[in-house]
């Protein structure tokens, strides 16, 4: 790994071929380059640190045992961004089939409380600071936050995005303006209520 | 506001976010700053998205907080499993084990089948009978059958080499397939056979002989083997595809062992 990274200007595509024929060292190159990166956006889109680290674990053990089939027509971040996004779908898909799980039971409890189980997404808000960013980035719709993220954090393009989402970038415009606009409107209304 | 001026913002609108971010250039900056100048309302939402992004864009920079490196973790799960190494020791204890387990079932095989064994050593004859169906070209049109034959590359050993195989050690029933056959003459032609063991019953076993006549039609017989299980006296008796009397007599069935063995129609 030393030698790798003592050598200046490593490219991905140097270091994705190394890591195709079974060259640890250089994966643990691309790790340290892009975890940082995907371990915000994870973080972002699950409102979780501890979420984040298990979402990042998984999509580097699973580029590596995919780098094989990484045909290259993308960068290597776009890649692993489109892995990075697929399992924080996952993950919000099973938290909130766990929320909805134990709403069954805190209903009859408390009907408060079974809300904030019945939307993850406010009950890690409340956990934040009101007046983050990030507190209003998790009330926007899973999707529309994606886009944003990948967008404005990420610094991807219209057409990686369009790629990374199998879509045009036409309609990843178009989306990205609602995205835009919803977060406008519900950061208008926060700001209303303080 | 007039109707082209709404169609105008509704085409300025999105770009006002990247205005805000000064994402624009060249004429789309030039377009919207125009806008802009004139517009009231597009001012007011350029300052809120401008709002919204300055927020986005001060939290971009910020670090993700206690952040901690998960490499440790990847490495193990991606680390090439460990060669086996060869380790003498247990190498030989694995020897020595399937060296046990072999002479085990060797054992209880002469256990199982004891007496078959003795008897195939000690009085061959006993046991190695055969079955001959001396039949004439006459008696063989009699009982032809339109069946095809079923004469392959083996039928030259079954025809001079009569034996007695164990097709399948179950139970404790020795079940022997088949007895091979016929003289072969001008007047027998090559005949095949083939046995169906029914350990279930008193039936011993049933014998199908079946060959091409010299004038190339098909015949097929049959005969049943029945054994004493006590005594070991075997009786045969032999059915055709006819089934009337006065043909069946036509197939002879002998049995050169045990002694003592019947032939009946």
């Amino acid at each position: 790994m030393d030698v790798i990274t003592a050598i200046p200007g490593t490219t991905d595509e140097e270091l994705v071929n190394r890591c195709r024929c079974g060259d640890v060292d250089a994966f643990s190159l691309l790790h340290s380059r892009y975890e940082q990166k995907l371990f915000r956006y994870a973080y972002l889109m699950s409102g979780s640190r501890e979420d984040s680290c298990d979402i990042v674990q998984d999509t580097f053990i699973k580029a590596y045992k995919a780098i094989g089939r990484f045909r290259g027509d993308s960068s290597i971040i776009t890649w692993l961004m489109r892995i990075c996004t697929n399992l924080c779908r996952t993950h919000a898909r099973s938290k909130m089939f766990k929320a909805l799980k134990l709403s069954e039971i805190a209903v009859f409890r408390d009907f408060k409380m079974a809300e904030e189980q019945l939307n993850p997404v406010i009950s890690v808000e409340k956990r934040l600071e009101a007046d983050s960013i990030r507190d209003l980035l998790l009330k926007l719709p899973a999707h529309q936050r994606e886009l944003l993220v990948l967008y404005e954090y990420e610094e991807l393009s219209t057409d990686e995005i369009a790629r990374l989402q199998n879509t045009s970038p036409g309609s990843v415009r178009v989306r990205l303006f609602r995205a835009r606009q919803h977060l406008k409107e519900i950061a208008l209304k926060t700001l209303a209520h303080m | 506001m007039k109707m082209s001026d709404k169609k105008q913002c509704q085409s300025i609108v999105p770009l006002l976010w990247d205005y805000e971010s000064g994402r624009l250039n060249g004429a789309e900056l030039q377009k919207v700053t125009a806008h802009l100048q004139e517009c009231a309302s597009c001012r007011e939402q350029a300052a809120q998205f401008g709002t919204v992004a300055g927020m986005v864009a001060e939290d971009r920079n910020q670090p993700v907080p206690d952040f901690q490196s998960t490499w440790s973790h990847i490495e193990k799960s991606i680390a090439p499993s460990p060669r086996l190494h060869f380790r003498p020791r247990l190498a030989a204890l694995w020897a020595s084990s399937l060296l046990v387990l072999l002479l085990a079932v060797l054992g209880l095989q002469t256990m199982y089948f004891p007496q078959r064994k003795t008897e195939m050593s000690n009085a061959p004859d006993s046991r190695r009978w055969s079955i001959e169906a001396n039949i004439t070209k006459e008696q063989l049109d009699t009982i032809t059958k339109p069946r095809p034959a079923k004469i392959d590359g083996t039928h030259k050993t079954i025809r001079n080499t009569p034996q007695i195989k164990r097709i399948r050690p179950r139970r404790s029933i020795p079940l022997y397939s088949l007895v091979a056959k016929c003289n072969k003459t001008e007047e027998t032609p090559v005949v095949k056979s083939n046995v169906t063991p029914e350990p279930e019953s008193e039936r011993y076993a049933r014998v199908v002989a079946w060959g091409t006549n010299p004038d190339g039609t098909q015949y097929q017989s049959a005969c049943t083997v029945y054994e004493d299980p006590e005594t070991g006296e075997r009786r045969v008796e032999t059915t055709d595809r006819s089934g009337s009397e006065a043909e069946s007599s036509l197939l002879m069935v002998s049995m050169t062992a045990p002694q003592n063995s019947e032939v009946m129609r």
